[in-house]
């Protein structure tokens, strides 16, 4: 049986991945971070001998440290690493920008990745060694269209720019990597148990997005399995298999 | 009237070349120090501010500092960097998250936080241009390296910043210059052209005619070859 570890996975498209490879028969560590959220646990009643839910803080050394020597634990190795957890932080075009509010989603989104690699380097020298991380059309600079200053787009740039210096010196040694951009996803606020249930809808009944969770990650689960003839190239793929540029 | 140039990071050997060139160009020059620069030497007639990268309200002081003397100012050129040296450690070595941090907060929001400050001087001068001394380093497609994270990966976001400025800010006139310095020079030569790639009119030389770099962000190097995003 092949393991995945799923950083974010508490909800939206992280809980889809688990949900996903579940259905598919892999053992998943799900990395848990809203640990007042059920939705994970209620899974688990599902799968219970598959689906182990880890703490995880990608935020922080330790916590990634930690959460490596509690899946190391169960397995001796750990075949796919993805790195979907995100933060988001403000912009411009909202008054006075508050910069203080620009460090969360780069520690999270872009050294959060960089912590899950290196410290789950270790259990993945032997099985699939795969690397996938969701990014964003939002992090392409030759793209580039909005027009605020965008901490959210700003992080998914630096997380890019993490992967290639990471792809440049492991893809050589036998890892692959996945680069995914989930589309325009419908994202539902859920954050405690006490929450009604998850609405997609923001405050004016507007449905935000195109894709649902589970649509996205059925698409994102088929490209991080599946093997490529073309292992040696970083590209970033999205929902609908359209390549985009860096 | 001298057009007028504030210059955050004046006091390293880019920042001081840039004084030296841009009087020989006949601005007007004010020089932004960091703290614990103010007894660098400057030439006379030059204004000196204090301001601190990673303070927003530094910035803003500075900022105010400046008003009193000029009531706009036509160029600001940024240039920062807190990596002047070479990270060797990879993934596989123990990264230095903290130097990360610290490199994100100086290199990328250090320069957004001097444009944010200096912008209501900038839309009373008549030049309206933002520039930046960054390096190839900060480039995802032209990236061959398997270290140097704290540099690349703090200064690729800001790629991603200045784009965005641009795509709001050059409807209002505003044009831009993002430069790579050649830090293989060393430090007196790094910053040889970037004065006069700053100062020129960009929009409608003969190479660029067909993509005027006036309308579209370019980053260029030292030879004036650009450089992928």
């Amino acid at each position: 049986m092949k393991n995945v570890v799923i950083t974010g996975a508490d909800r939206n498209i992280g809980l889809e991945l688990v949900r996903q490879f579940l259905q598919r028969g892999w053992k998943v560590f799900a990395g848990r971070y809203l640990m007042d959220l059920p939705l994970l646990e209620e899974l688990q009643r599902e799968y219970p001998d598959t689906l182990t839910l880890v703490p995880l803080d990608v935020s922080k050394d330790e916590a990634v440290r930690a959460a490596a020597e509690a899946v190391g634990k169960e397995a001796d190795h750990v075949d796919m690493l993805i790195h979907n957890a995100a933060g988001f932080g403000g912009q411009s075009g909202d008054g006075e920008i508050d910069f203080t509010t620009f460090a969360a989603p780069y520690n999270i989104n872009a050294l959060g990745a960089m912590r899950m690699v290196h410290y789950f380097l270790p259990l993945m020298q032997t099985g699939m060694k795969r690397l996938c991380f969701v990014s964003s059309e939002a992090g392409v600079v030759s793209v580039a269209h909005r027009t605020e200053i965008s901490s959210y787009c700003m992080s998914k740039t630096a997380l890019n720019m993490a992967l290639r210096l990471m792809f440049n010196q492991l893809q050589p040694l036998g890892y692959t990597f996945r680069l995914y951009h989930p589309g325009w996803v419908r994202s539902a606020k859920i954050e405690h148990s006490t929450d009604a249930v998850p609405t997609f809808k923001d405050a004016d009944g507007n449905l935000i997005g195109k894709f649902w969770p589970w649509e996205t990650a059925a698409a994102a689960v088929p490209q991080f399995i599946e093997d490529r003839e073309w292992e040696d190239r970083l590209v970033l793929i999205d929902n609908e298999g359209a390549a985009w540029p860096f | 009237m001298k057009k007028v140039v504030m210059i955050a990071g004046a006091g390293d050997a880019v920042g001081l070349r840039l004084v030296k060139d841009f009087l020989k160009k006949d601005y007007a020059v004010i020089a932004g120090l960091l703290t614990g620069q103010e007894g660098v030497s400057l030439p006379e007639g030059v204004l000196s501010v204090t301001l601190d990268p990673l303070s927003h309200q530094s910035a803003k002081d500075a900022a105010a500092a400046v008003a009193e003397k000029y009531p706009g100012i036509d160029m600001i050129v940024v240039n920062y960097d807190n990596c002047p040296v070479r990270e060797n450690w990879t993934i596989l070595d123990e990264p230095d998250f903290e130097a990360m941090k610290l490199a994100y907060e100086y290199n990328c929001l250090g320069p957004l936080r001097a444009i944010d400050a200096f912008r209501p001087l900038l839309d009373k001068g008549e030049g309206k241009r933002i520039c930046c001394v960054t390096s190839a380093d900060s480039s995802n497609n032209a990236a061959r390296d398997i270290a140097n994270y704290p540099s690349h990966v703090s200064k690729a976001p800001l790629n991603m910043a200045i784009n965005q400025l641009f795509n709001g800010m050059r409807p209002d006139g505003y044009t831009f210059r993002m430069y790579c310095k050649d830090v293989s020079a060393g430090p007196a030569k790094a910053g040889e052209y970037a004065a006069e790639y700053f100062t020129r009119n960009r929009s409608n030389e003969p190479e660029s005619y067909k993509h005027s770099d006036e309308n579209r962000l370019v980053l260029r190097d030292w030879m004036n070859i650009e450089i992928p995003w």
